[in-house]
């Protein structure tokens, strides 16, 4: 009974579209109320000491180190690489664009800012070449779920934390799941280019070429070296490292490639600001939400009731996995990552899942969510560089979006993949 | 001439406390790193520092949120719905967010108040903890201010003396993409 | 607080309720049928909180489980405890703040947060202090625990009993540690605790505070060197993974007290507050045996995944006590009067 109270009441705020934040917390205040479970005071500390906490810092620095990288013309450098080695080749474009996502991804956080920063450039350049207009959108969006499965990426900095995980684990766990997850979409834009007839430029690859793009590139490339060499390296931790990005930004942006203003750095402070916030809050009130479940057992009773539906551990796993899908068609994935992973992580632990691979499993997963109408906020991102309507883009996504639950089922069933790197 | 005050307060005073916030954060981590990495001596209180700045950066934050309508929601239930129709949700919503937040205030005030007066001080700073705890406080305020001040602008818009648009995410990214591509300084959305 | 473990556990918890009812009923009924002898119990429900899995390794756990048992044996079920393990109810730092604010009624947790509340606490954090566990047992037993609880109880929290987490040790991934020199250069993860952080600075060390979720990471990627904590966080938290040496320096303390919220054991009866006072003395000494014989497994564990072990005896001792007294003259007008007392306990 108490948690129909929590989660009716909880459902029935967020369709008033009450922001997600504000519902957890209104929710737990109603179930507060209703069984005198603990005091409303909970709910009151709980939302200074959640966010008493180093880790989650990093959330800021990430945004920061993004929107200051993205500033200084970093995509366009980022591309001329990937077109150096492939632009020549059938569904060349295509290619580096997923590449340059694939790049991008390892400096930025977010998965919509991956695909404003890339396909501002890459979609006109695309259609320039020939590719048709929905197809080339349809690869960005698609693409831009990279921003969050190849590390730093916000949504495992949230998963670390409310799931008690190491994050720099998590970075370091997403970095082969990113990479199959860019092949698979890599495998897929070639058949269709072949099929289309996407034929490459006639530039020939030459080390020359190559060597110029990369050299100017060097800048942005140095980014996933100091984050990830510094994290893998034991150099720094993910937030400290977030700092490190920050102050390189700033550096490359104000000093070295001169396209950062200073008069802008307040308005790229305070956004990011806003945005941690905005992720924060929800941090915040799911804690009183989360206690309260905990309180009543709940958890324990979800996976209860998963487990008389079936004992087979591949059979619940779908079923996750079909839920977080259903999930991530509505909600935001940080949110939908902050609400689920309480409930979710016991069962999977139960299942003798590491918490490491099914916090890479439910990332990538909610990170499917981004190309899922209603709310698939990459495809709006795409839609507003391309003007076409998500409907067109939605029909070109499909076989992008299969390509994702394909690659996720490949994530899910060779453990391997997210844990060999992080060895002990 | 206090008016120009409270102007200015209504235009930049989250933004301002912000950006002061997050600076310090990063200025502090920063050097937390260089002292150790470079230095090989560590700072007790640099951390400390930035997790209250940051603690304080999160609830002004809010307040920001609401003003620039920013605040992650689901928001499919908007689609079935005309303008005013539209209107009146985010009216009942932000009803419902500013009753919240004024509990909030309400019980994070005495939870802050009692926590001073016990008077229990940080661990590397010594600041006394009812500081940290009056985050919620004064951020839950000035966003209950921010509420009533849409609340006010939504009802005269359903009246007809004002225009409000409730915007989806959606509707929302594509105003900043077109704002990007026609060369304003704003930033992109970076969720 | 240094024993935060995140493991899930779904042990259900002490698992009150429908069978204490009946039980309780019965009892009144032969206790009104006899005599007056016993003292009939107001039921009620005390809610305690820690930050341990519900395992039988976990001190704070099991040392719960032994003063609920206590109270409900003693109150014929009347009074029962309700554990929230695994920091459900907060952190340690949070757990004590909500107990001063009334929502929760009792905790058993490291001493580390305590000396914000009561800063004469902080006195058991200086390097070398006690001689040995009894010395420490007859310091927190006696007249100088009673006054930290004094200072405490100004801000309602009442100290009802001393337990410990036994004595700190040094680990390190890169050599022994036996001298000063040893920790020279090594980047060594401390609590956020000043005396702490002086005290390894002396040493030679470079002393870095980190969150205890992140520490077994930092360790692993190199971040940090080495760490200090007592066996009963090194060896459940499977610090012998990543960390190649340990040395028993017995360096700092570590009580764990059982608390109250003063006011709420204002308000119980006299004999209620006896059986309550006599059940953390009961879990106290339960758990002071229950450390000394888990220390030696977790030990022998340490040592079974490679750990490379410097015994008490080849360590150092006068080469690292001379170095700490600069850490003692630093705080010597603070804490000079009770430095003294203390070494005068026998
Ligand atoms: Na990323
Ligand atoms: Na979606």
């Amino acid at each position: 009974m108490t948690a129909l109270v929590l989660f009716g009441s909880f459902a029935v705020l967020l369709l008033l579209t009450v922001p997600v934040a504000i519902s957890l917390g209104i929710a737990s205040l109603i179930t507060i109320i209703y069984t005198d479970a603990i005091s409303i005071d909970f709910l009151a500390q709980g939302l200074i000491t959640s966010v008493d906490s180093f880790p989650l810092m990093a959330i800021p620095f990430f945004i920061l180190a993004g929107e200051i990288m993205g500033k200084g013309g970093i995509s366009e450098r980022l591309f001329n690489v990937a077109n150096a080695f492939v632009g020549n080749k059938t569904g060349g474009f295509a290619i580096a664009t997923i590449l340059t996502c694939m790049f991008f991804a390892a400096i930025s956080g977010s998965g919509p800012a991956t695909v404003a920063a890339v396909g501002a450039i890459m979609i006109p350049s695309m259609v320039r070449q020939g590719y048709d207009i929905k197809f080339s959108t349809a690869v960005v969006a698609a693409a831009g779920s990279l921003g969050v499965i190849i590390p730093p990426s916000i949504p495992m900095v949230i998963y670390g934390v409310v799931g008690g995980a190491s994050v720099s684990d998590m970075f370091i766990g997403g970095i082969i799941p990113g990479v199959i997850v860019g092949l698979g979409l890599i495998i897929y834009a070639y058949l269709h280019s072949r099929k289309q007839g996407y034929t490459g430029t006639d530039e020939k690859t030459s080390a020359k070429v190559i060597g110029a793009a990369l050299w100017d590139a060097k800048w942005a490339l140095l980014i996933p070296v100091i984050i990830l060499g510094g994290i893998y390296g034991g150099i720094f931790t993910p937030t400290e490292a977030a700092v490190v990005a920050v102050v390189y930004g700033l550096l490359a942006g104000l000093v070295l490639y001169r396209e950062l203003k200073i008069r802008n750095l307040p308005r790229v402070f305070a956004d990011a600001a806003l945005t941690t916030a905005t992720i924060l809050i929800i941090v915040g009130s799911a804690t009183a939400f989360g206690r309260l479940l905990s309180v009543e057992r709940i958890p324990g009773q979800v996976a209860e009731f998963m487990l008389s539906i079936s004992e087979s551990p591949i059979v619940l796993i779908l079923l996750i996995t079909l839920l977080l899908l259903f999930i991530g068609c509505f909600m935001d994935t940080v949110a939908a990552i902050i609400i689920m992973t309480p409930i979710l992580l016991p069962i999977a632990t139960n299942l003798g899942y590491d918490p490491i691979h099914f916090g890479i499993i439910m990332v990538v997963n909610l990170a499917i969510g981004f190309i899922t109408p209603p709310l698939g906020v990459n495809l709006f991102v795409a839609s507003g560089i391309s003007g076409l309507s998500i409907e067109q883009i939605s029909r070109a996504i499909i076989p992008f979006f299969l390509v994702l639950v394909f690659t996720l089922l490949v994530i899910i069933f060779i453990p391997q993949l997210s844990l060999m790197i992080i060895g002990d | 001439m206090p008016l120009k005050i409270l102007k200015w307060l209504d235009e930049y005073v989250e933004e301002v406390i912000l950006v002061v916030l997050s600076m310090t954060t990063v200025v502090a981590i920063a050097t937390q790193v260089f002292m150790r990495f470079v230095l090989g001596s560590s700072l007790a209180w640099s951390e400390e520092l930035a997790r209250y700045c940051f603690i304080w950066l999160v609830y002004i934050g809010i307040s920001y949120g609401v003003k620039k309508q920013r605040h992650i929601k689901v928001d499919v239930t908007l689609l079935l719905f005309k303008n005013k129709g539209k209107i009146v949700l985010q009216m009942i919503s932000n009803i419902l967010f500013l009753l919240f937040a004024l509990v909030i205030v309400y019980y994070g005030n005495d939870v802050a108040q009692r926590i001073l007066g016990f008077g229990q001080t940080s661990p590397a700073l010594k600041i006394p903890m009812g500081y940290i705890y009056f985050a919620t406080v004064v951020g839950m305020s000035l966003t209950s201010i921010r509420l009533i001040q849409q609340l006010i602008k939504q009802y005269k818009a359903l009246v007809g003396k004002e225009s409000f648009e409730v915007k989806t995410e959606q509707q929302k990214i594509l105003e900043e993409i077109e704002k990007e591509q026609s060369g304003s300084d704003d930033t992109k959305e970076s969720r | 607080g240094d024993n935060e473990n995140n493991a899930g556990n779904d042990q259900e918890p002490n698992d009150t309720g429908a069978d204490n009812t009946v039980n309780e009923e019965n009892n009144n009924d032969n206790a009104n049928e006899t005599a007056d002898a016993d003292h009939e119990f107001e039921e009620m429900v005390l809610q305690l909180g820690h930050t341990s899995p519900t395992s039988d390794d976990a001190q704070y756990h099991q040392g719960a489980l032994a003063l609920a048992e206590y109270v409900e044996d003693e109150t014929d079920g009347a009074v029962t405890i309700e554990i929230f393990p695994n920091s459900e109810l907060g952190g340690e730092r949070e757990m004590l703040e909500s107990l001063q604010l009334g929502n929760l009624d009792m905790t058993f947790f490291s001493s580390g947060p305590l000396g914000n509340f009561a800063d004469m606490a902080n006195v058991f954090d200086f390097p070398f202090l006690f001689r040995d566990e009894d010395h420490a047992h007859a310091v927190l037993d006696g007249e100088i625990g009673d006054m930290v609880n004094e200072q405490a109880q100004e801000s309602d929290i009442k100290i009802l009993a001393w337990g410990e987490n036994g004595f700190r040790h040094i680990t390190n991934s890169e050599r022994p540690v036996v001298t000063p020199e040893d920790l020279e250069g090594l980047d060594i993860r401390t609590m956020e605790n000043e005396i702490h952080l002086s005290a390894f600075s002396a040493f030679g060390a470079n002393p870095t505070p980190m969150a205890f979720p992140e520490l077994f990471t930092a360790l692993q990627t190199g971040v940090m060197d080495g760490q200090e904590n007592p066996l009963s966080a090194i060896v459940p938290n499977s610090f012998y993974d990543v960390q190649s040496h340990i040395t028993l320096s017995n360096h700092v303390y570590s009580p764990a007290p059982f608390i109250i919220n003063e006011q709420i054991f204002n308000g119980f009866s006299p004999e209620l507050q006896e059986v309550i006072q006599e059940g953390a003395y009961h879990a106290r000494d339960f758990n002071r045996q229950f450390i000394q014989d888990w220390n030696e497994d977790y030990l022998e564990t340490a040592i079974e995944n490679g750990m490379e072990v410097v015994e008490n005896d080849e360590f150092d001792y006068d080469a690292y006590f001379e170095a700490t007294q600069e850490v003692y003259d630093e705080y010597q007008d603070e804490y000079g009067e009770l430095f003294e007392q203390i070494q005068e306990v026998e």
